[in-house]
């Protein structure tokens, strides 16, 4: 079973933030982990630039096999870190599908 | 409204607050705007011998308005805020003081590019509070009283260095020659500077023939957001010379509308290009090379497609301001007039 989902095959969210906290300690030390929560705002509370952003979104894909789309990227407005858990339990979702 | 680059925000805002103005046509020089590309090929919006000096001759020309440089690169930064110092004190009502900070160091300010060092133009004032100075960003579309103190932090940032200054009296409308002439100027027809500096630095970081390190492209291609977004100028462009016709621009006008999409794609496709560049880097995949040059190919047909479209318009307009300004003459094909910069 995916760590992403729980018994009964739901998705769950809190795995992804977990991940996604990690790999913010681990490649972006400028991003401001102190603010780090579920509605933690990627850019106002963490700190993260658009680049920064990418290159969280490519450590997620190459690392942890967490990926979104490059239009769901560009046309999303990615603004917490629920939202881009969000998106990312949904390309785990096609991908398994 | 499109705010798309902080030098021209802050000399267009008198302009719209003028009326018999418009200070649209001044964006035709915003789509293929200067930028810089360093000697280990670090793509940079802004360069310290950035002096923007086209745009100021041609806001003399098209609006009758001197922007005089007050900022001495040569000298000390203390020595210009000595300068800054004295013309804020000693303004009068008329005049526009424009300065060039760093807005990394103005946290309280939104930076949505997050960019440090982040050098950005605004606009300033004294207020009764020696101690505070009220800033209007035109191109964030911000005004508000910060302190005086961190503003001064932020102006001695290594990485900021301009200053001017112009008045706004006896502001004259564009006449048509110097807005054709403006256009000639500005309109690349069969390059787009741009996406070729961002092919050229690609191809600088990959191959036997490469210069740069392949992981160094991920801060070659930092600033392509700030210089992304200089391309929604051309619907400045493209609204002003439909109203010139008579046309109404908003959602029901299609062909306007299918011109925005058409632009907007070319912005977020620059957005494309960095995050698979950003792939290659970590992945270190080459196989995503291919793409990459792939959307860089797709970017120049679209944007010649957008320039051939506002060129079509542009050569319209100035058919129809001869033929009216000259109906003796209204079947003659009348030549552009020349720029004179």
């Amino acid at each position: 079973m995916s760590k992403y989902r729980d018994s009964g095959g739901r998705q769950t969210l809190a795995p992804i933030t977990e991940t996604i906290r990690v790999a913010l300690q681990r490649h972006l030390p400028a991003a401001r982990l102190d603010n780090f929560s579920t509605h933690a705002r990627l850019n106002a509370d963490l700190g993260l630039d658009s680049i920064m952003l990418m290159e969280l979104l490519v450590s997620l894909e190459l690392e942890n096999g967490l990926s979104i789309s490059e239009d769901a990227f560009i046309g999303e407005n990615l603004e917490t870190v629920r939202d881009l858990a969000r998106l990312l339990a949904e390309g785990q979702h096609e991908v398994l599908a | 409204m499109i705010k798309v680059h902080c030098f021209v925000s802050c000399v267009c805002e008198i302009i719209k607050r003028t009326p018999g103005v418009d200070h649209r046509p001044f964006y035709f020089g915003v789509w293929d705007a200067d930028f810089s590309v360093s000697a280990d090929k670090v793509l940079s919006y802004h360069s310290p011998h950035t002096r923007h000096e086209d745009f100021r001759n041609w806001y003399r020309q098209l609006y009758g308005i001197q922007i005089h440089e007050w900022f001495d690169a040569a000298a000390p930064k203390e020595h210009n805020i000595a300068t800054l110092n004295e013309l804020l004190y000693t303004r009068p009502s008329e005049r526009q003081i424009m300065v060039m900070l760093d807005m990394y160091r103005l946290p309280e300010r939104e930076n949505k590019f997050q960019q440090n060092p982040f050098p950005h133009y605004v606009m300033l004032e004294t207020t009764d509070n020696p101690e505070e100075w009220y800033m209007s960003d035109p191109d964030f579309r911000w005004e508000g009283i910060l302190p005086r103190a961190m503003i001064l932090d932020s102006i001695r940032s290594p990485a900021a260095a301009g200053g001017f200054y112009f008045d706004d009296v006896d502001i004259r409308h564009s006449a048509d020659e110097t807005v054709a002439a403006y256009f000639a100027q500005c309109m690349k027809a069969d390059h787009n500077p741009f996406t070729d500096a961002l092919r050229d630095i690609l191809r600088a970081h990959l191959g036997d023939e490469a210069t740069q390190p392949l992981n160094h492209l991920s801060l070659a291609f930092r600033e392509i957001p700030v210089m992304a977004i200089r391309k929604y100028a051309y619907e400045h462009a493209f609204a002003w010379f439909l109203e010139q016709r008579g046309e109404q621009v908003d959602e029901t006008n299609h062909f306007f509308e299918s011109l925005c999409d058409d632009i907007e794609t070319l912005v977020k496709t620059c957005t494309r290009i960095q995050f698979r560049a950003m792939k290659l880097v970590m992945s270190g995949d080459r196989s995503l090379v291919e793409g990459i040059e792939h959307l860089l190919d797709q970017q120049d047909d679209r944007e010649f497609r957008i320039k051939q479209a506002l060129t079509a318009l542009f050569e319209e307009w100035w058919q129809q301001r001869r033929s009216d300004t000259n109906a003796a003459s209204a079947t003659e094909h009348q030549p552009l007039p020349k720029a004179s910069t």
